[in-house]
Order: C-alpha cells, then sequence, then structure tokens
C-alpha cells in the first residue's frame, strides 16, 4: 500500500514537472518571440531613425541627447557629440523672418509641444557654415525610458520654397504682362474708336477735307497695325506660360 | 466737362484725367486757356496730327504763333516727309523716343519766353507704341526738365484703363492730379 502511494506521488509529482516544464518552455518561446519582435521594431525604427532623409532629433527641456545622420547631413555637422552640446537656437539664425528672436521662439514652440503633445510649424535654420534654410518643423511629445522626451524632424524645404518662389514670379511675370497688354489693347482700342467718332462725325457734318480725312484714318490704321502686333505679343507670353499649345495654335496665335 | 484753366499755376504740373470722348475739346479748352494767361505753349501730340489740330484750333478762333508742335504721328501714318512748317517738328514715329526726347529739350530751349506751358497728348495714345515702363521714364524725363526750367506741364490721359500701378507712378511725378469727371458741374 506505502508502495503504491509513493509511486502515485513520484507520477504526480513527474506530471507536475512535465507540466511546468511544459509551461516554462511556453513562456521561453512566448518571450522570444517578444524579445524578436522587439528587436524588429528597435531594428526597424532604428532604420527609419537612422536612414531617414529628415533630420530627426531627440531632445529633453535640458537639450538635444540624439540625432540621426541626416541632422549632422542637413546642418553640416561631423558628429553627434558636436550637436548635443548645440541649443536649437544655436542651429538657427538670430532671428527668424517675422523679426521673432529665435531663442525665445525655438523656447515657445517647444513649450508648445510639451503642453500639447506637437507642434509643427515652418522655421529657419542655419547650417555650420553659416547658410539659412527654410525648414518644416515636426516637435512630438512622448514617454521614453520615464522621461518626457521630444523628438523634432526638421525637413529642409529649399528646393519646395524656391519652385513655389520660382512659380509665383512666374505668375507674378505674366500677371504684369496681362495687365500690360491690356493696358495696351483697351485703351489704344478706346483711343481707335473715339478718333472714328470723330471722322464719321466731321464727314456727317461736311466739315472733313478728303485729305484731313485720309491722315486721320491712316493714323488710326497704324493704331491698328500696331495694336495687332500687341495682340500677338501678348499670344505669345500666353503660348510660352503655359507650353502645352499644340503647334498649329500656336502658329496661329503667333503669326 | 472742362477743367478750369484759371486754376492752373504756374510751374506746376497737371495729370488731367478725363473719357476718351472728352480728351479732344479738353486739348482746345486748355490751349485756350493756357494762351489767354500769355503762356507759350508747346504741345507733344501723339494722337491728332499737326494739320488737324492746327484747324481745329483755328476753327475755335485760336491763334497758333504762340504755339510749338512736335507731331510724332503724321511722318509715320503717311510714310513721308511733311513739308516743313515752322511751328512744328514732326518725329518719325511715336515710339522713337530718342527723337522725341531731342525735339522737347531742342524746343524748350528755344523758347524766348519766361512763360511756358508744355501739352502732352495723350499718355493713353502712347501706350498704343510704347510699354507703360517706356512712357512712365519718359513722363518721368519730361517732367524733370519741366522742373530744370521753371515751366508747368499737363499731361492728358484717358480716366478709364489705365493701370493703377502706372497711375500711381504717374501721380508721383506731377503736383497735382485732376479728374475731370470729378470737377463739380456749375450751373449756368
Amino acid at each position: 500500500m506505502d508502495n503504491d502511494a509513493t509511486a502515485e506521488k513520484v507520477r504526480n509529482l513527474e506530471a507536475l514537472v512535465a507540466s511546468i516544464t511544459e509551461l516554462l518552455d511556453v513562456q521561453e518561446k512566448v518571450v522570444g518571440e517578444q524579445s524578436e519582435r522587439l528587436r524588429e521594431n528597435e531594428a526597424r525604427f532604428g532604420a527609419i531613425f537612422e536612414g531617414s532623409n529628415d533630420a530627426i532629433m531627440l531632445l529633453t527641456g535640458k537639450g538635444f541627447f540624439d540625432c540621426n545622420p541626416s541632422t549632422l547631413k542637413i546642418f553640416g555637422l561631423q558628429t553627434k557629440e558636436e550637436f548635443v552640446k548645440l541649443h536649437p537656437a544655436e542651429v538657427s539664425p538670430p532671428t527668424q523672418p517675422d523679426g521673432h528672436s529665435s531663442l525665445q521662439a525655438a523656447g515657445e514652440h517647444i513649450q508648445a509641444a510639451y503642453l500639447t503633445g506637437y507642434d509643427r510649424f515652418e522655421w529657419f535654420h542655419r547650417r555650420s557654415n553659416g547658410e539659412d534654410f527654410p525648414a518644416e518643423v515636426l516637435l512630438s511629445a512622448f514617454d521614453w525610458n520615464g522621461k518626457r522626451v521630444l523628438q523634432a524632424t526638421v525637413r529642409d524645404i529649399s528646393e519646395r520654397v524656391r519652385s513655389e518662389t520660382a512659380l509665383r514670379e512666374s505668375n507674378d511675370r505674366f500677371l504684369a504682362f496681362i495687365k500690360e497688354a491690356a493696358m495696351r489693347l483697351k485703351n489704344p482700342l478706346e483711343v481707335v474708336e473715339e478718333n472714328l467718332v470723330i471722322v464719321v462725325n466731321d464727314i456727317e457734318h461736311g466739315e472733313s477735307e478728303p485729305k484731313t480725312m485720309s491722315l486721320q484714318l491712316r493714323i488710326q490704321i497704324k493704331n491698328l497695325e500696331q495694336i495687332r502686333k500687341n495682340i500677338i505679343e501678348l499670344n505669345k507670353a500666353i503660348v510660352n506660360h503655359y507650353g502645352k499649345v499644340s503647334d498649329a495654335s500656336k502658329k496661329f496665335l503667333t503669326e | 466737362m472742362v477743367f478750369p484753366i484759371t486754376d492752373i499755376k504756374d510751374e506746376e504740373i497737371y495729370l488731367i484725367m478725363a473719357s476718351a470722348c472728352d480728351i479732344r475739346n479738353e486739348n482746345i479748352e486748355l490751349i485756350k486757356g493756357l494762351l489767354a494767361k500769355d503762356y507759350s505753349v508747346l504741345v507733344i501730340t501723339t494722337n491728332q496730327p499737326y494739320d488737324i489740330l492746327k484747324k481745329n484750333y483755328e476753327k475755335r478762333g485760336i491763334a497758333t504763333e504762340k504755339i510749338f508742335f512736335i507731331d510724332t504721328v503724321t511722318k509715320y501714318a503717311i510714310g513721308h516727309d511733311h513739308e516743313p512748317v515752322n511751328n512744328c517738328r514732326f518725329v518719325n514715329n511715336p515710339a522713337d523716343m530718342t527723337s522725341i526726347g531731342i525735339a522737347v529739350t531742342e524746343s524748350l530751349s528755344g523758347f524766348k519766353e519766361k512763360k511756358v506751358s508744355l501739352l502732352f497728348d495723350s499718355v493713353n495714345s502712347m501706350l498704343i507704341y510704347i510699354s507703360s515702363q517706356n512712357i512712365t521714364k519718359f513722363i518721368h524725363f519730361i517732367t524733370n526738365k519741366l522742373r530744370l526750367m521753371n515751366f508747368s506741364g499737363i499731361f492728358l490721359a484717358v480716366e478709364k484703363g489705365l493701370d493703377p500701378d502706372v497711375l500711381t507712378q504717374l501721380t508721383t511725378f506731377v503736383d497735382v492730379v485732376i479728374d475731370i469727371d470729378k470737377i463739380p458741374r456749375k450751373d449756368s
């Protein structure tokens, strides 16, 4: 009887050990999978952080403590250590285009991001060679290792601003040309119209001699010739501005 | 509506705005008024040719002895020289700013009288031939010349259709801008 009871206990213990072992295996597998996922996430975010074309930097109230390689490239710096010593205002001109001090404005944006969780704004930064460039900045606040941290993403928008400026200038030039053309078409036609009215009135009142009428009409013909040339100039400007005009239309408009 | 010429002061420069249909009449009334005030007048015409202007003046009883003309349209329209006239210089074409500039300088210098006024008729018709940028430069050139010589000047322009930016520039060169349509009508 004792032997049977002992054997029973041993079997139970063996079953318990087997269950625990199984549980430990499962747990190990879960932990392993979680670690793998964590490693994958770290690798993914690390790749994003390291490989992003945008400058990504991490900062607390005490200043920068990490940055990605693009940060160094954009600001023209050699090492991370060099960068983390700087205050955000030190990678900016003393004042922003609106006249505000960069130091004060940077503080206000950081404060706003801490309070609301994020802040997005346009900013002028300065590279280490002194060149200023326009940037789009996104500040996002999050908790990391028990600390409230800000991630700053800085995108150099020099190209975009250059394109926008070029487009705006092109449109301004075009508008100026249109205004000029309108003035050199609308008014002159009014001048010609009025001159012809005068000729007609003089004829109707018998006040005009053929020689005078002929001279007056010749001048109006010259005026109209010039107005036609002005129209062609306007058409050329339109064609050059829009580009997408068929050859046949281009010929019709500009000849 | 006609600008009351009695209001014109010596050595001042005016830009007078009128509607297209009033320009011819405005030109005649201004000439009458300036002669009545004993001015000698230099007329730069970019619209009405000398022959027609002279006839119109004479028809309205205006003696043309004290008027000198710079005609920018006749030679261009007829394609050859006009027979020489004592009181008129014919310029090749309205776009020939250099020749007009020389004619203005020589004509103004040729006046022996003290009271001289220049009448430019008109800004709008000149816009057919030259850009607003060049017309602005040209008017600046003439106003400078008038101020240096202590002469007065009147620039006629059609009121509507001038680009506000050009108008703003022109107003900076003159002392007074008068919109004929905004002068209160006197009951006759």
